[in-house]
């Protein structure tokens, strides 16, 4: 899947299921985020980005995961905001989409059991690709 | 001079202000390009101090202080906000071994049993309230789940 978002090409080489990546800050997952949510802002309907705001609560997250069917989908920052409710609901859709989460607590990954993913920037995109099991 | 680390909600003290969404807080931050702050920007952003408006990245874009990873903020705000307890949620395993280098700070995790890279910090390593000899000491309780 390619999604273009002003000049730069997000390549998302990833099967249905749920992802992350290794435990660790500034590999660009939030920057990403931020070009898909820009991307969802100019009218691409065909992924979503949910992030933390301020009064985040779970069955907004759950019906915007519901709602219908994407391709893609990122959860940035989920350590602020995951429940039960929402670790049900991306394994309920997870076969159908592909899931990419931004979640730094293993003792949540435990719900997953995520596979991996790498990230490669060049200087016109980022490449989400399949990298070793968590 | 200590690090205060907090596990569990109800472990918090209700005098301290917890920083919950380390994005929103980073403009609290007054950031003056010391040594700590040099160095996150150097190891963990791959970039350089600029001035105290912008860094520049690891692709040579000047970028303001909002855009840094979550967990450069973390650490900024755990080393400019030493009276505040920042959440730790969204620091990956590298952003967190710069915490033994602060000198006073405070971090808080909601739920963690996962060693924490604090080893060979020169000031004291509290959990949830009480003093613990090294982080040795300190992450077998971690690790044991045991919290109270």
């Amino acid at each position: 899947m390619k999604i273009v978002v002003g000049s730069m090409v997000i390549s998302i080489e990833l099967p249905f299921g749920i992802h992350a990546t290794e435990d660790d800050s500034a590999m660009g997952k939030t920057y990403l985020a931020k070009l898909l949510q820009a991307g969802m802002m100019a009218g691409d309907a065909n992924y979503l980005v949910i992030t933390y705001f301020e009064g985040i609560t779970t069955d907004f997250v759950i019906k915007r995961l519901r709602e219908r069917t994407y391709l893609f989908i990122m959860m940035d920052r989920l350590d602020l905001y995951l429940s039960d409710g929402i670790a049900d609901a991306l394994v309920d859709i997870r076969e159908n989409t592909c899931i990419f989460v931004d979640l730094k607590n293993w003792n949540l990954t435990k719900v997953f059991c995520p596979n991996l993913v790498d990230f490669e920037f060049t200087e016109r995109g980022i490449r989400l690709y399949e990298g070793d099991d968590i | 001079m200590a690090i205060n680390v907090y596990i569990g909600k109800e472990n918090l003290p209700k005098e301290k202000v917890l920083v919950f969404d380390v994005e929103a807080a980073i403009l609290a931050v007054r950031v003056i390009g010391s040594a700590f702050q040099r160095k996150v920007l150097a190891e963990l952003e791959q970039g350089e101090y600029k001035d105290g408006r912008v860094f520049i990245d690891r692709f040579g874009n000047h970028l303001y202080y909002t855009e840094m990873s979550a967990g450069s903020k973390a650490l900024f705000e755990l080393e400019g906000l030493p009276d505040k307890v920042v959440n730790g949620a969204e620091m990956g395993f590298n952003a967190l071994r710069f915490v033994a280098e602060i000198p006073e700070c405070s971090i808080y995790f909601a739920q963690r049993d996962e060693a924490l890279p604090f080893h060979g910090t020169k000031t004291e390593l509290y959990l949830n309230g009480k003093l613990y000899k090294d982080c040795s000491l300190l992450n077998q309780k971690i690790e044991s789940g045991g919290l109270e």
